[in-house]
């Protein structure tokens, strides 16, 4: 009857979305190595509007062309923001983290990419995560706070003993006992975009398996520079809650003005069944 | 919309037992040996909207296909911090402070072994004897290195530690010779393993032997095998390591938070009351 009604239904659904990840991304404004989410809305697929009666009653071809007419709007992808998070002072051996500011510019590409630690899973595949918060479980493994292996450069789980072992900035692990044999996986790649967020800091790789994140060690224009890994500090969540809260606000009126616009066709509507052709 | 009422409850529930944490650490400011937590979090598990308009039409996108949302934030652990506290001097003789983070002090009651940094100590009459037994302040015994407690004779004049754990105790009776105690400490290298159990004392899981044996910690003959990193010292009692500045920042950070979340779910509210008004 009107095609608008629909648009506006869409553009709460498509409001609420965007709420639904702006909530997280408060949710999760402590939380270390988070990254928050930008939601991109996307209109629906344009049809051509043609009139349905041009001239004198000329059918198909000869129809009118009107325009092009959008129809909704989803909220079509999270986008995760990998710009760096502020690093904060802990102290403890355990918690590390990583710089991604201190990478140079890729000469070929002119983009600067983000690093990552390898976390290995029960059943040896292997995520990513930017929260550098681990411990020492009690066989001497280093894990993550959720109890997942870090991975050294073989990829395979790291053997601490205790908390008493120094990181270098290129991410080599020296125990108490001077053993230097495990140094920490740190990834690198220009396309972050293509991680997938499994919840518990660990993040997928759901891009083209061709291109999947790399050891620093074999980028080649970074040449061993590696000067990315800062051992007692943690970063924190790059969410801004400012702007968050912002955004909440704007989108919890747009979605208010959606449904001021359905309650508008429902008026639209009631005057069309009860007030065209009384008598 | 009740996605984002759960996410923000979560949360809000999670903030919660931040501030519980936080509020124990301010609360024990002034208890002996104290050792601050520390909550860390991290992100709850993600859903996600895999019903979308179809690859064909998304040119452009720069993530892959789907729409994930996260549920919130969920508390992933608690840390124990166990840096040293700043040494307090009292002179008493029965106050013993361990320098070195890693060291504590070995004490057991009924037969469970305890750890603990709190040194104010007592001599303790042994009932139908004329022994003392060397215990803490809630009573358990202090261990030597022979895993026994440390007894001696009441009429004790003095006790006399040195930094390598030999506690002397000399008598009032001139003709009685000294004798020496070695005070067994734990040095505890995963430290992240302790569990508080009250009373100033930690514990770990599961039988101490089977920790020493795969290497959290070691029993520690400071006479023998000392590299200097655990120092004893007599008439000194170690402090709790909270700073209060850092928790009343923590503290406000973490409430602010939780005021965040409870907005959330007023939006979320707000936004299920339109709904419920498109028919006014």
């Amino acid at each position: 009857m009107f095609r608008g009604l629909y648009t506006a239904t869409s553009g709460m659904m498509a409001n609420n979305r965007k709420q639904q990840i702006l909530t997280n991304n408060l949710a999760n404004a402590s939380t270390v190595g988070f990254k928050q989410d930008q939601t991109v809305l996307r209109s629906f697929p344009a049809q051509l509007i043609k009139a349905m009666e041009s001239g004198n009653g000329v059918k198909a071809s000869g129809q009118k062309i009107i325009g092009t007419l959008n129809t909704g709007v989803y909220a079509q992808e999270g986008i995760p923001s990998f710009i760096q998070g502020a690093l904060k002072e802990t102290g403890k051996s355990t918690d590390i983290s990583l710089q991604d500011d201190m990478l140079p510019v890729n000469p070929e590409t002119q983009q600067t990419g983000s690093l990552l630690f390898a976390v290995g899973l029960e059943n040896n595949e292997v995520r990513y995560s930017r929260n550098g918060q681990f411990r020492v479980d009690p066989d001497g493994y280093l894990k993550t706070s959720e109890g997942y292996n870090v991975l050294n450069q073989d990829l395979q789980p790291i053997q601490v003993n205790s908390t008493e072992f120094t990181v270098q900035d290129n991410g080599q692990i020296i125990l108490r006992n001077g053993n230097a044999t495990n140094r920490l996986w740190v990834g690198y790649t220009e396309n972050p975009q293509q991680l997938v967020k499994e919840g518990q800091g660990l993040m997928r790789w759901a891009g083209d398996p061709a291109d999947t994140p790399q050891s620093i060690d074999n980028i080649g224009f970074l040449n061993n520079a590696g000067a990315f890994v800062k051992q007692g500090h943690v970063e924190q969540s790059n969410v801004d809650l400012t702007q968050t809260m912002t955004e909440m606000l704007t989108t919890y009126r747009n979605f208010e003005s959606n449904q001021k616009v359905i309650q508008a066709y429902d008026r639209s509507m009631e005057k069309a069944v009860n007030e065209i052709g009384r008598v | 919309m009740s996605i984002q009422m759960n996410t923000a409850t979560t949360s809000m529930r999670e903030l919660q037992k931040k501030i519980d944490v936080i509020a124990n650490n301010i609360s024990n400011i002034n208890t002996l040996g104290y050792k601050r937590s520390e909550a860390n979090f991290s992100d709850a598990l993600v859903q996600s909207i895999e019903r979308q308009a179809g690859t064909a039409n998304e040119i452009g996108r720069l993530t892959p296909n789907g729409l994930r949302v996260g549920s919130g934030a969920i508390m992933a652990q608690t840390s124990i911090n166990t840096d040293q506290g700043s040494s307090m001097q009292t002179d008493r003789e029965l106050d013993f402070m361990i320098q070195g983070e890693s060291g504590f002090f070995r004490v057991a009651s009924q037969g469970n072994v305890f750890y603990t940094k709190d040194g104010s100590f007592q001599a303790q009459p042994v009932l139908n004897s004329n022994q003392m037994n060397l215990v803490t302040s809630t009573g358990e015994n202090v261990l030597d290195i022979n895993n026994q407690p440390i007894s001696f004779d009441a009429d004790y004049k003095a006790l006399t530690m040195s930094a390598d754990g030999t506690l002397a105790v000399t008598y009032k009776d001139t003709a009685k010779e000294p004798e020496f105690f070695q005070l067994s400490i734990a040095n505890i290298t995963r430290p992240n393993l302790l569990e508080k159990s009250g009373f100033n004392k930690f514990t770990l899981e599961g039988a101490e032997a089977d920790h020493i044996a795969n290497g959290t910690l070691q029993v520690v003959n400071l006479a023998q095998q000392n590299n200097g990193a655990i120092k004893i010292s007599q008439g000194a009692l170690e402090r709790s390591n909270v700073d209060m500045t850092v928790e009343m920042s923590d503290l406000l950070s973490t409430q602010r938070l939780l005021q965040s979340q409870s907005r959330a779910i007023s939006f979320a509210d707000d936004m299920m009351g339109l709904v419920n008004t498109i028919k006014s």
